[in-house]
């Protein structure tokens, strides 16, 4: 069974590439959302393996949406996906059990390492 | 800073030209969304939401330019960014000019997404990115800017390395578990990862979790004054296996872990202050209980340095010659379908598909062709219908059959000798009644064959029926998607309308509505020019100023209403203004010395036929010639636009009250509802929007009045008007046409008459013979052809013969003003 990979960006443009790149990485990729509030919800149907997790998002942002996620499943898996200007947000990100981060924008090798290093967890 | 304006500008990488469309669908979108913002921030500068929502905005699209490789794009949103969080932190306020200057990135930055669009390589905007940054260091606390140029001045330093292999003098931890074995990691990095000290963190928060840190190298406060980092060395007293250490560490950006066990002694020298600063992460760590916990922990270094987005200078080069060598074409490449994979909820937000509107187009084309076919099928099976009739005629034939089969076996063979038969073969009787007995087997099964044909032409018919509502459903789900609301578009005109009345001093009260109106999409695009224009005009030449205002009793403010209604196959966009209406006296005073037209001419004009002189080339009424609506080429131009697009525009103006614009757009532009009818044995088609009755009139109800010839319906004068009098035709194939056709037309008394009309005006159109109403596939003629005015273009029917499409406004106006010349002879010749 392939690894479950849950985007969260609001960018839809973000998602896509994200996709396209854990598609290629042999990661399955189970849902998509566009804010914290869906990502929760959809963590909590979907139980995916793992989540890219933007921070600045409407509504609510991946920070919160990763202590929600965080607090109702300890082991939860949420690697941040961020600009270079969020670090006070990745360093509370970082407290909060983010697994970890990547920088926006990403080269692509970048994101597949993160897919091949957490795919060999399972 | 300047670093940052000599950063290379240039086109996408090239990778990702697939995601160019996207890029530019989502960043138009979200450059519509911040003007919106930032206009209620303008009346609003504190409201925190609004702010918030701003800068969303702008790091989404900066994001998004930045993995597009669009550094120019990304430069400037980066700046505007460190605008925003100044202003989010209540540094600095919002005031009027940063507006200005924030409005005018902004549409840079649409010029920029333009360039885009059509494969032009981007310029960038240093000018604007100083004024910002100018702004921003006006400011007590500049934000760290980032710049990847930083890197490439210093790229050759790597404190990092030297650091890591001096041990500093920690002081040891005593272990609290006795199991715990004590051990060296030693982490290194890929080359250039970005935000190295926050990789640290994250690697020592992960390493909590499994074991007691005792010591790292190089120490947390170097950690923040980094450039990069290539090493990390990391002490530690752990239960845990190697592997699940490994694991831990192993974080994106990391390239390879040595583990090795180190003697108690070693770690003697570990750092008190190491520690203590250890524990409170590990601590803070535990409690992942939320944010609060969390900015308790704050001993984590700070670092505050320049961040850096390390790219060596090699790879930037690279990514420079790489974007400059783009394949345009590529942009077309984009549509991207995101299918969901998962449960239900996964397609939530995948609810939307981006596709190239080329291959809209190309849908639609053939869709149209579709219908082109069907159009066929129902004229063959109209056709074949006499053929396959049910009628008596074939049971008819089956009775004589019957009878003649009958007849043959019961008339007796017998009358004559079968010797006789024998004997003379040639007996004509007899052979005769052979043969007919031979036909009327074979008619017999002749007969069989017809009925069976009669059932399967029954069948055929049900099988168009279902094809044709197939094919209607087909062309109206495609043309569904090309259906955008016009929301979007309207509101664009708040900005608009901002901009002008502030220049202008005039307070103008925007009003939109039905922003929910569907268009499609081409339209939208379309549309933009002209209604900038129309609205310009409404502000600039329409609503007064407020002095005057204020002399006539309007409110001071006047009021600019855009609005979308729809009304059967087409969509109104009406733009009204509460202005001082259309001066009709100073029209025709412009258009007389213009030479539009001779004063004699204009003493017969209604108030409404003077005002259309504001659609000819070259017309302008206002007094003096201002920036804001131009120089008075706008209004054909305008007039042009909104024809190509098989839309209508009129004028509605009432002096002293407002003018009102109202341009009327089919649904699309490819399939049009049209009523056929013949004209001189000539097939037209006119859209049925502007076939508003059709009348039966008699030789004897033609009136004159004022020397046109004219019809009353219900109490309404409408001008009569022959097809002669719209077009001019070739004396060779029409003449044959004419002689049997017109003079039928007057022979016979009766005849019938469209009421064609485009909303404001009518006039009753002579025809010799109604075909039916029928979706017609429009062709362009400009295309192929030459665009012929009153003609929106031409259509192949069912048989294959060709029709056009009449341009119902203009055939309005060529017919008003040949009439107007002939009567103008008639009088000049009479007197």
């Amino acid at each position: 069974m392939s690894n479950r990979l849950l985007i969260v960006d609001d960018a839809m443009i973000m998602r896509l590439r994200i996709r396209e790149i854990a598609t290629q990485s042999g990661w399955e990729v189970v849902g998509e959302a566009a804010s914290g509030g869906q990502a929760i919800e959809m963590f909590r149907s979907l139980k995916p393996d793992l989540v890219t997790m933007d921070i600045v998002m409407p509504q609510m942002d991946g920070v919160e949406a990763l202590r929600v996620i965080r607090e109702e499943e300890p082991n939860a898996r949420v690697c941040m996906v961020s600009a270079l200007n969020q670090r006070e947000k990745l360093s509370d990100c970082i407290r909060l059990g983010a697994i970890d981060f990547i920088v926006k924008p990403f080269e692509k090798s970048r994101l597949a390492s993160l897919f091949e290093k957490q795919g060999r967890r399972q | 800073m300047t670093e940052d304006l000599n950063f290379s500008t240039g086109m996408p990488a090239d990778d990702m030209g697939e995601y160019l469309q996207m890029f530019v669908d989502e960043t138009s979108e979200q450059l519509d969304d911040l003007v919106e913002v930032l206009l209620v921030l303008e009346s609003a500068p504190d409201s925190i939401g609004h702010l918030n929502e701003s800068f969303r905005l702008i790091h989404s699209i900066k994001g998004a330019a930045a993995m597009m490789g669009l550094d120019s794009i990304t430069l400037l949103t980066h700046h505007l960014e460190n605008h925003f969080e100044c202003l989010r932190s209540g540094i600095k306020s919002l005031d009027r000019p940063m507006i200005d200057l924030i409005l005018r990135c902004v549409d840079f930055l649409r010029g920029a997404v333009e360039t885009i669009r059509e494969g032009r390589p981007l310029v960038s905007a240093p000018e604007l990115i100083e004024q910002l940054s100018n702004a921003v260091a006006d400011t007590a606390k500049p934000p760290p800017i980032l710049t990847r140029a930083v890197v490439s001045a210093n790229p050759s330093s790597e404190p990092a390395e030297s650091t890591s292999i001096v041990p500093s003098s920690d002081e040891v931890h005593p272990p609290s578990i006795d199991v715990q074995i004590r051990k060296r990691m030693v982490i290194y990095f890929d080359r250039s990862i970005d935000l190295p000290e926050l990789k640290s963190e994250l690697i020592l928060a992960r390493l909590s979790e499994l074991g007691i840190v005792t010591r790292i190298s190089p120490a947390s406060e170097e950690l923040a004054s980094l450039y990069e980092l290539r090493t990390l060395q990391v002490w530690l007293e752990s239960s845990s296996s190697d592997d699940s250490l490994r694991i831990a560490a192993d974080i994106v950006g990391v390239d390879l872990i040595e583990i090795d066990d180190c003697g108690l002694d070693e770690s003697e020298d570990s750092d008190r202050h190491e520690v203590e600063h250890i524990e409170s992460l590990t601590k803070v760590e535990s409690e992942s209980s939320g944010l609060s916990a969390a900015s308790s922990g704050r001993s984590v270094p700070v670092v505050l340095v320049t961040e850096n987005n390390a790219k060596p200078a090699s790879q930037l080069v690279e990514a420079t010659t790489i974007a400059n060598s783009v394949d345009p074409s590529r942009e077309n490449v984009a549509s991207s379908v995101a299918s969901s994979t998962g449960s239900e909820q996964s397609s939530r937000v995948v609810e939307t598909v981006r596709v190239d509107i080329q291959r809209l187009d190309q849908l639609m084309n053939l869709a149209g062709e579709l219908v082109v076919n069907r159009a066929r099928f129902l004229q063959l099976a109209s056709q074949m219908t006499e053929t396959f009739k049910k009628s008596g005629l074939l049971s008819q034939l089956r009775d004589l059959c019957d009878v003649l089969r009958e007849q043959l076996s019961s008339t007796p063979l017998s009358s004559t000798p079968c010797q006789e038969l024998t004997e003379n073969d040639a007996d004509p009787v007899g052979k005769q009644r052979l043969e007919i007995q031979a036909t009327v087997v074979a008619f017999e099964e002749q007969l069989q064959v017809l009925e069976r044909g009669r059932r399967s032409f029954l069948q055929l018919n049900e099988a168009i029926d279902q094809f044709s509502r197939v094919s209607d459903r087909l062309q109206r789900g495609v043309l569904d998607t090309r259906m955008v609301p016009v929301g979007p578009l309207f509101n664009r005109f708040k900005r608009t309308v901002r901009d002008i009345s502030n220049e202008l001093g005039k307070k103008v009260n925007l009003v939109i509505r039905g922003e929910d109106t569907e268009l499609d999409k081409r339209m939208i695009d379309e549309l933009g020019d002209p209604l900038v224009h129309l609205v310009r005009n409404a502000i600039d030449h329409g609503l007064e100023s407020e002095s005057v205002r204020r002399i006539r009793g309007k409110s001071q403010e006047g009021t600019l209403t855009l609005e979308a209604v729809h009304r059967g196959n087409s969509v109104l966009i009406t733009i009204g203004d509460d202005g001082g209406g259309i001066d009709t006296e100073k029209v025709k005073c412009r258009a007389i010395e213009r030479g539009i037209v001779s004063s004699a001419e204009v003493g017969m004009m209604s108030d409404y036929e003077i005002a259309q002189f504001i659609w000819a080339p070259g017309f302008s009424t206002a007094d003096v010639i201002s920036d804001i609506s131009g120089r008075g080429v706008g209004m054909d131009i305008v007039k042009t636009r909104i024809g190509e697009l098989n839309g209508t525009v009129e004028v509605d103006s009432t002096i002293g009250v407002g003018t009102k614009f109202v341009i009327r757009l089919p649904l699309t532009l490819a399939i049009i509802r049209s009523l056929l009818f013949k004209i001189n044995q000539e097939i037209f088609a006119a859209p049925i929007e502007n076939v508003r009755e059709i009348v039966s009139i008699n030789k004897r109800d033609i009136l004159t009045v004022h020397g046109r010839d004219s019809i009353e319906v219900r109490g309404e004068f409408i001008p009569l008007v022959r097809i002669d009098d719209v077009f001019d035709w070739h004396q060779t194939q029409y003449r044959y046409a004419e002689n049997t056709e017109v003079e039928a037309d007057v022979r016979v008394d009766e005849t019938s008459a469209l009421i064609m009309t485009t909303g404001i005006k009518s006039m009753a159109l002579v025809v010799s013979e109604l075909k039916g109403c029928q979706h017609i596939v429009v062709k362009s003629l400009d295309e192929n052809f030459t665009h012929i005015r009153g003609l929106a273009g031409a259509s192949i029917l069912g048989d294959g013969s060709v029709c056009l499409l009449l341009d119902v406004v203009s055939c309005l106006e060529l017919a008003r003003q040949r009439l107007r010349e002939r009567s103008h002879h008639r009088t000049i010749s009479t007197t």
